[in-house]
């Protein structure tokens, strides 16, 4: 049996969260000896050991563990000394394992509809089957989507957890800043009751110094591989959403962003030309986290390079510790995802802009809503450039459906266009 | 023989009616605040069943009834209406309404916030919404809403939820008389005629219910069912379980059961009045309080004397699927059978929703 076979079983039949930590050194592994390393970098193995770090403490740790929702303002979290961590990563994290089939199987049988997205279904049985450390109490906001605190009150349940809620308004009006504040500033105190700590103004400052630094310096690293000369794949790029998702707000976090942005600089200096002369394109929404050569091949085989993903754009603006509730609700609020999709389109016209990008594609995953159902009025902006689009129909997480050649076939189609 | 009461009751309350028509999607739609600005509050209700057009702008995952609201938008079924109210009732929805506004030549539309919790700073931030809804339709309708208008028609809504309330009840004594198919012609009417209409029609209709009971339950042989689910066409689905030998006592459907509990409280100010019974009125699937709808259904299932609960959720519907979830490990938790039911807004024709049916209602 392989060893990938046996991390497995011995993840499902004696399921117990320290051995998930095991588990996530299994990935690191899988990661860090890929046989596409050539290009690995100093930063994407710094990046595998902090979050691996992390990711020991959050199992060790599970009095200070913390399950939020991603784009959940986990700097409040940070401020209290404890530990954030997506469950949409977890979900990912699965999936990268090959536990999702399993655990999906399992979701079925509990009367978890398969139409309900697969993100959803795999942290709720991770969080629920006793694979994830029991937290100190739960996180979410409902800016990406229903799905989120609908499984984050579920799990919450299950677990006599507390949860935490953000209900996030659709307008970014005074009134709707104003209302999701109030809620923040609610947050605290609640979360001041869960942990009989009282949150210290001066870890705040610190929490936002680090995040507002790491904010300045992901612009950068977006600048850098996105407006000249492609500095790195954006399969790569496509990791730092680990970061966003758990580590901004942290000092880890920054110095993560600043050996990237070392690494990026160091390359342009040297006129790194290994990506050179590659179509440029815009990737939309998430990948497949289960293991799967697509933009690998898009990348490697096909002549382009992603130079620029919505996933890890910088769309809000520093936060002012003078006014840290209503700072907080802005950046929520500032998401591309939160409210109408113009402020989505407006990201996607000024990226084509700036980054002269030649192509762009949709990973419509299976179950997103918010996302999925905005694909005819991006593709009608995309073509107000003259560009070619694609939308890829699939799902993060779920390989059981998943047709790699049939993918591959519509990536060649795409590239041919293209030209 | 009800039936033909019903339309003739209405025929001969109908005039010619002028009244422009605002279009509604959900019920949580503030329909005090459309009627008073001088619209008629009408639920669009999709009636083909084709997405010739629709298919083009929304992926196949979404549900039907949106799809179809898309279709009927796009191909300019909806023109003639002064204008519609999406209401933030799901992921789905804002698509829906930025489709529309992009794609639909007219009318005007409104998207209408909801929050999902009812707290106080919800209901604060919830008044602020109604403000825009008022100054919206104020500025469609080329006239103010005065206080005393929305006085007025909060009145007429309340009556209207009262009487709604009282069917209700007399649908649960006397299934012999009111069956649930009947009923669901009622909540149709009710939602597309003026309510003052509807008001003096299902005031008449209780009469001649009441007039014709007078012996206690006699004839009532099928299984107790309750019906819970979201935004559906519930007609084809009651018919199914009466042919099946159920009775349907009480459904908690978005224009059913949960639109007419709770009234709006006459002695406040209108906008934070309005704003308290939205947010307070028996949650659906969208709002944080799943497990409070949950304690509701099952109340209403004793109450009732439901032995049954069928559970109906459109697919790609977020918010319904995942409540079930839940709810199951609390049904059986109390020992209350349930089937749960997956499909399209409607459900005509489908040969295996039957077969289901049939078998859950002779295992009760």
């Amino acid at each position: 049996m392989s060893l990938e076979k046996n991390v497995q079983r011995m993840l499902l039949e004696n399921p117990d969260p320290a051995k998930i930590g095991r588990g996530l050194i299994f990935v690191l592994l899988k990661t860090l000896l890929t046989p596409a390393s050539f290009f690995r970098t100093k930063s994407e193995k710094r990046l595998n050991l902090v979050l691996y770090d992390y990711a020991r403490k959050f199992f060790r740790n599970p009095e200070r563990a913390v399950f939020t929702s991603l784009f959940a303002p986990i700097e409040l979290v940070h401020a209290f000394n404890l530990l954030p961590f997506s469950l949409e990563i977890f979900a990912a994290v699965a999936a990268i394992m090959n536990l999702a089939p399993e655990l999906l199987a399992r979701a079925e049988k509990q009367w978890l509809s398969t139409d309900f997205c697969s993100f959803h279904r795999v942290y709720m049985q991770l969080a629920t089957g006793g694979l994830l450390p029991k937290p100190a109490f739960l996180l979410a906001t409902s800016h990406t989507c229903d799905g989120t605190f609908k499984s984050f009150f579920q799990v919450s349940d299950h677990l006599s957890s507390p949860f935490v809620f953000l209900n996030t308004p659709y307008h970014r009006d005074r009134e709707g800043v104003r209302y999701l504040a109030r809620q923040i500033k609610e947050a605290v105190k609640r979360i001041e009751d869960i942990t009989g700590s009282a949150l210290k103004s001066e870890d705040l400052e610190k929490v936002f110094h680090f995040s507002n630094e790491a904010r300045l310096v992901f612009q950068d690293i977006n600048d850098l591989k996105g407006s000249g000369s492609p500095l790195m794949y954006g399969e790569e790029a496509l990791v730092f959403i680990l970061v966003f998702g758990n580590l901004v707000g942290t000092r880890a976090g920054l110095s993560l962003f600043e050996a990237y942005r070392k690494e990026l600089l160091s390359r342009q200096e040297r006129g790194f030309d290994r990506i050179k002369g590659k179509k440029r394109i815009l990737w939309l929404h998430l990948k497949p986290f289960f293991p799967s050569a697509l933009m690998t091949y898009l990348e490697r085989e096909l002549g382009a390079v992603v130079v620029a993903e919505e996933i890890n754009s910088v769309y809000w603006d520093d936060l002012n510790i003078r006014d840290p509730w209503v700072s907080l609700a802005e950046k929520l609020l500032s998401n591309y995802w939160v409210g109408g999709i113009e402020k989505r389109l407006g990201y996607i016209r000024r990226t084509i802009e700036e980054y002269h990008i030649d192509g762009v594609i949709h990973f419509s995953h299976w179950g997103c809503r918010q996302s999925n159902g905005g694909v005819r009025l991006i593709k009608d902006t995309v073509q107000e450039y003259g560009i070619p689009f694609l939308n890829l129909d699939g799902d993060c997480i779920d390989a059981r459906n998943f047709s790699e050649a049939q993918y591959i076939t519509r990536l060649e189609g795409f590239m041919e266009i293209l030209g | 023989m009800l039936l033909e009461k019903l339309r003739s009751f209405i025929s001969a309350e109908e005039s010619v009616d002028q009244t422009p028509k605002a279009g509604i999607l959900c019920p949580y739609t503030v329909e005090e605040i459309v009627h008073a600005a001088g619209f008629l509050p009408v639920r669009i209700i999709p009636e083909r069943l084709s997405f010739d057009i629709a298919d083009a702008y929304l992926p196949t995952n979404t549900c039907s009834f949106l799809r179809h609201v898309v279709e009927m938008g796009v191909r300019g079924d909806l023109k003639d209406m002064e204008c519609i109210i999406v209401n933030h009732s799901c992921d789905a929805a804002r698509r829906v309404y930025d489709l529309l506004t992009t794609y639909m030549q007219r009318p005007r539309i409104y998207f209408q916030d909801i929050p999902k919790k009812c707290d106080v700073d919800s209901r604060v931030y919830f008044t602020h919404i109604l403000r825009g809804l008022q100054l919206f339709l104020q500025n469609v309708a080329g006239m103010e809403i005065t206080k005393e208008s929305l006085q007025a028609s909060i009145k007429v809504y309340n009556r209207n939820r009262k009487l709604l309330c009282e069917l209700y009840s007399l649908r649960a004594a006397r299934p012999d008389i009111l069956n649930s198919a009947l009923m669901m012609q009622v909540i149709a009417e009710n939602s597309r005629n003026p309510k003052l209409l509807m008001n003096k029609v299902i005031a008449s209709f209780i009469s001649e219910v009441k007039g014709m009971g007078t012996g206690g339950e006699t004839g009532i042989t099928g299984k107790r069912v309750y019906v819970s689910g979201g935004l559906i066409d519930p007609l084809p689905l009651i018919s199914y379980i009466e042919e099946a030998g159920g009775v349907v006592v009480g459904d908690d459907f978005c224009f059913g059961g949960r639109y007419c509990e709770i009234d709006v409280d006459e002695d406040e100010a209108p906008i934070d009045a309005l704003a308290k019974r939205y947010l307070e009125r028996i949650p659906c699937g969208r709002m944080e309080r799943s497990t409070e709808r949950f304690r509701y259904i099952i109340e209403k299932m004793n109450q009732f004397r439901a032995g049954g609960l069928i559970y109906v959720s459109l697919k790609f519907c977020d918010n319904f699927l995942v409540d079930y979830h839940l709810f199951k490990k609390i049904l059986d938790t109390e020992g209350i059978p349930s089937l749960f039911l997956e499909g399209e807004y409607s459900a005509t024709g489908s040969g295996q929703l039957r077969t289901r049916i049939e078998g859950f209602v002779e295992m009760l």
